[in-house]
């Protein structure tokens, strides 16, 4: 295990394809933040996010002799886990979930005040988000939840190019409708004045 | 310009992918088009705020309990090696209770003289079903051809029951030493 720390990804994948799959673990540490919080996202709650993390990770290891080291490991991954993701949302059509309330502690810059709008906001959004569908969900939280880029979508959707671009351009216009939509019944039951 | 310029525009700004002109020109035109300044509000706030969504911490043992999944499918896993002992162990049995059937029962039914109708359905369905099973074998593998020839010797030969008896014992005993052997592996 000492001396995996540094080792590269594709050195670790090799020596659990030899083996020693007690290597794997360096390779969980490593990508389980990226891995648990894309999935928490998509699903919008801790414990089904663990279940797809899990079963993500252990799809990775069954199929670690199919990785092409021409991806990057996290690109290959986060493929796995996000077709997992679409299973389980799927899965689940009909049933609702609830959505956790936000784990955020905040960084004390902001006045209580300032702290609770920033709260409410985010739940609106997430809310928002949960309710876009499945597909949509997916490329609007790769592209501004977790920073990937155009390229990176599209090797880990498989989708061209274009296809990136307009599901996400769909995506950004559906969550404005939403939000807006929640805004004006918002005012709807605003008292006038306010 | 156009609101649908604006909007396409906007779509630039969100992908970090805008030039100063641009922006001015969304600027601009927002000041005179309460709607797209609606709109371009909501949709950047509610982006930032996507952007800003925090990480929240992995459980605690999330770890763990992947590698001890990973362990215990291990266990339970079919290597080719496991399939083709269970095939031959299988294979095996089969010859055996087709022998036990073909010098025991039937014999023993035979020479009590009666259910004679009742051992004609036996010996026709058997029939059946045991070539079902010789179809089965003779397509089944390489392993299985083999014991097809040792079957049919065992049909002439009563004495190679004894033997075939013996084969079982062997596939038996090669599969919990192949099994205890996987364990101690792990
Ligand atoms: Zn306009």
């Amino acid at each position: 295990m000492a001396m995996s720390l540094s080792a590269s990804d594709l050195e670790i994948i090799n020596q659990c394809l030899k083996g020693d799959m007690g290597q794997f673990e360096v390779l969980i540490e490593r990508y389980k933040k990226l891995i648990f919080n894309t999935a928490y996202r998509m699903m919008g709650n801790k414990e089904e996010a663990e279940d797809v993390s899990q079963e993500a990770f252990i799809r990775i290891y069954n199929s670690l002799s199919k990785y092409n080291p021409e991806f990057k490991f996290a690109t290959w991954a986060l493929r796995i886990t996000t077709n997992l993701c679409l299973d389980h949302l799927r899965k689940r059509k009909g049933e609702t979930v609830p959505i956790d309330e936000q784990y955020d502690l905040g960084d004390g810059k902001l006045t209580p005040e300032e702290e609770y709008i920033r709260k409410e906001k985010q739940k609106l959004v997430q809310n928002a988000i949960s309710k876009l569908p499945d597909k949509y969900k997916e490329f609007l939280i790769m592209f501004h939840h977790r920073n990937l880029s155009y390229q990176e979508i599209m090797d880990i959707t498989g989708e061209s190019l274009t296809i990136v671009k307009n599901r996400l351009y769909r995506a950004r216009q559906m969550l404005k409708e939403s939000l807006m939509n929640t805004e004006r019944e918002s005012e709807k039951y605003a008292m006038p004045g306010n | 310009m156009q609101c649908r310029e604006i909007d396409a525009l906007v779509m630039k700004y969100l992908d970090g992918n805008i030039s100063e002109i641009e922006m001015e020109l969304i600027k601009k035109h927002n000041e005179n088009c309460a709607s797209c300044a609606e709109e371009f509000a909501v949709l950047s706030d509610a982006i930032y705020t996507l952007e800003e969504l925090p990480d929240i911490e992995v459980p605690e043992g999330f770890t763990a309990r992947v590698m001890s999944s990973i362990k215990e499918q291990k266990r339970f896993a079919l290597t080719p090696q496991i399939v083709l002992l269970w095939i031959i162990g299988l294979a095996g049995l089969a010859v055996f209770m087709i022998n036990v059937v073909m010098f025991a029962v039937i014999p023993a039914i035979k020479s009590s003289g009666i259910l004679i109708a009742a051992y004609n359905i036996m010996v026709y369905s058997g029939t059946i079903i045991s070539n079902a099973i010789k179809d089965f074998f003779v397509f089944g593998s390489l392993a299985l051809s083999k014991l097809l020839i040792f079957r049919t010797i065992l049909l002439s030969e009563y004495l190679v029951f004894v033997v075939a008896s013996i084969g079982v014992f062997i596939a038996a005993n090669m599969l919990i030493v192949r099994t205890l052997k996987l364990q101690q592996k792990l």
